[in-house]
């Protein structure tokens, strides 16, 4: 005899976005997992036709509130393939400096602010602030390091404005940077420090296999070059991209589901992949506290990404600190272009993930077709995998405890639904 | 403490999205009229995430923080006190579209917990009917704004209520039950607050 049993957790906090997570089970066995997001497309892919393609950077940056600047890197970058444009080795490292502003942003706010509670059994944040205040300070103060490279490169810390095809409305002066070097020094210490109280945490056991993917690059830790890498599968160039992953209508989102496409299995994006492929050409405080807080082989474990966060946290801040010491307002701010037909694509890695952008642009520089595939559409299917997998190991526990658990483990991807097309309601059926 | 020596930050939370856009256009109001205003000591800024006022929260700065807020009677704006815990923490929080669901409650309270002078915090609350994605704001937001901006402008002078110490709002006059999330909701209000409240002119 069947028996039905829902859980349902009204609010899954500290994640971007709405959505909901329906469970069905029959006695132990878990029958289906639906990550569903009932966000309401946003159609920019459609409203940027006919768009003139300087419209697109500014345009695209509004998809996401935290990631703007991996939207705007993203279009300006296929754009620029698409016109055929090479930017200059300065326009490049501004852009990798930019991409370290937000990657510390965004990190720092889910690792000290969101996760961090996580593992102390803390509600909020308010209640880790009581707890741990000095750490909560340290992480408030990292971001606002990120936040100040931010404003400097992009002219505001919110949807950046400076950022164009072909490089930048205005290259920052030497002074305008130099003078964030004092914060972004007192921030690598603190983010180092951090270190130290993340190697006391308890990670629970989540070691489910599956296919990592990322951009990997020979000489620098990716960020907006490279091919896309695989742990299963051998790299290939981001071109080939739509040839190697589809997105899927699926019923019960409105977000897009990405898969391989032959073989229709998911795969899992964001800094575990990154880490996974690119230890290597980390930075070597940033590689050592890797080699501290995270085993030396394929990381599994989807709750080591808080421990993934920081340790690129304390890449980019050195490689900021490195790129601001090194940079000299040489040049011109953006290379000349002429409008012309032509298709180009990209990926860059947006803090979540691979991020691809394609676009098809007529001879007057109009927007003939956009193709914008973002990180979290992409891991939704993986989420819903791993979910599968994690269920029978806490299904001895009562169903708040159950929800809570999940909840857990859906922040630890930092899933960015707003991206995606925005809150998660869990639902749990027993029989 | 030398309060002569502090700044005023006007913080504008807000998106592009409908009736959110509040706090961000009384900034840009603000922004027009910044001649009137004391040059050195005021900040004009706008954010899109709530955490991001914690920086802003500290001993040499009165902050001015404006929002949009569900269920804010459609023809006022509402100023609260972080002064005066009655009222701040009658703020309740909305399910969040905001930086990773940390709302206004969340990030007051947080900034509680790290010991921050959240007593030098003043929220004006405006209306707030609909937050469509990158939908223009309803009619009586937009006065709202004007209203709003004019009544900071003159506190900001030393000519408005905040002047008076002797101006406060008691805890009675507090709505019961205003909440405030990435977007604020401030509903149920029937109190009287002489003090709180921002008629719009008609």
């Amino acid at each position: 005899m069947s028996s039905e049993r829902i859980i349902t957790v009204r609010a899954l906090t500290r994640v971007e976005g709405e959505g909901a997570l329906h469970v069905r089970l029959d006695g132990d066995e878990v029958e289906d997992v639906r990550l569903s997001i009932y966000e309401a497309p946003r159609f920019f892919e459609a409203f940027l036709r006919e768009r003139s393609i300087e419209d697109v950077p500014d345009l695209t940056a509004r998809i996401c509130g935290i990631c703007p600047v991996a939207y705007q890197m993203s279009s300006v970058h296929a754009l620029e393939a698409a016109l055929g444009i090479t930017i200059t080795p300065t326009i490049r490292r501004l852009r990798r400096l930019m991409y370290c502003g937000e990657w510390i942003e965004s990190h720092s706010l889910h690792v000290f602010l969101l996760h961090a509670a996580d593992f102390f059994g803390c509600a909020s944040g308010i209640e880790l602030a009581r707890q741990f205040p000095q750490q909560v300070n340290d992480g408030l103060q990292i971001k606002q390091a990120g936040n100040a490279l931010l404003e400097v490169l992009g002219g505001r810390a919110i949807h950046p404005v400076n950022v164009r095809i072909g490089g930048f409305h205005r290259l920052p002066a030497a002074g305008e940077l130099t003078a964030l070097l004092p914060k972004l020094r007192e921030a690598r210490s603190a983010a180092i420090a951090a270190a130290d109280w993340i190697a006391e945490f308890e990670f629970p056991a989540c070691e489910f296999e599956c296919e990592w993917v990322a951009l990997t690059h020979p000489d620098e830790y990716p960020m907006n070059a490279g091919l896309i890498g695989s742990t299963r599968f051998p790299a290939i160039e981001v071109d080939e991209f739509e040839d190697h992953f589809e997105e899927t209508q699926v019923h019960h989102s409105t977000a897009l589901h990405a898969t391989r496409r032959e073989r229709q299995t998911p795969y899992l994006l964001g800094p575990l992949s990154r880490l996974n492929l690119n230890r290597d050409r980390l930075r070597k405080p940033a590689r050592e506290i890797a080699q501290r807080l995270l085993p030396q082989r394929v990381i599994h474990n989807r709750f080591l990404s808080i421990a993934a966060r920081l340790v690129e946290i304390v890449h980019c801040l050195d490689e900021a600190i490195e790129s601001i010491q090194d940079y000299r307002a040489e040049g011109e701010a953006s290379c000349r272009y002429a409008a012309r037909s032509g298709r180009g694509c990209a990926a860059t890695e947006a803090p979540r993930g691979t991020l691809y952008h394609a676009y098809e642009i007529s001879d007057d520089g109009r927007v003939r077709r956009a193709k914008i595939v973002p990180p979290t559409s992409q891991n939704q299917r993986q989420i819903e995998t791993d979910l599968a997998h994690f269920l029978p190991a806490v299904l001895d526990q009562p169903d708040d405890q159950i929800a809570l658990s999940c909840e857990k483990l859906i922040r630890s991807y930092d899933p960015c639904i707003s991206c995606s097309t925005h809150f998660l309601k869990l639902t749990m059926e027993r029989r | 403490m030398n309060t002569h020596s502090r700044i005023t930050a006007v913080l504008g939370l807000g998106s592009p999205h409908g009736d959110d856009q509040f706090g961000w256009s009384v900034v840009d109001a603000l922004t027009h009229c910044r001649r009137a205003l004391p040059s050195i000591h005021v900040r004009l800024v706008k954010l899109r995430h709530p955490i991001d006022v914690i920086s802003w929260i500290n001993d040499q700065t009165q902050v001015h923080l404006i929002d949009a807020a569900v269920g804010c009677p459609i023809d006022q704006v509402l100023r609260l006190r972080c002064k005066v815990p009655t009222e701040w923490r009658t703020i309740e929080c909305l399910p969040a579209k905001g930086t990773h669901d940390l709302s206004l409650g969340t990030v007051l309270g947080t900034a509680e917990s790290l010991d921050k002078p959240i007593e030098s915090v003043t929220l004006w609350l405006g209306p707030a009917q609909q937050c469509s994605p990158i939908q223009l704001m309803s009619a009586r937001t937009a006065e709202a704004v004007d209203a709003c901006a004019r009544k900071l402008e003159q506190t900001i002078r030393g000519a408005g209520p905040l002047a008076d110490p002797n101006s406060h709002l008691t805890p009675q006059s507090v709505p019961p039950s205003a909440r405030a999330g990435a977007v604020t909701r401030a509903e149920d209000f029937d109190g009287e607050m002489p003090d709180s409240r921002i008629d719009l002119e008609r």
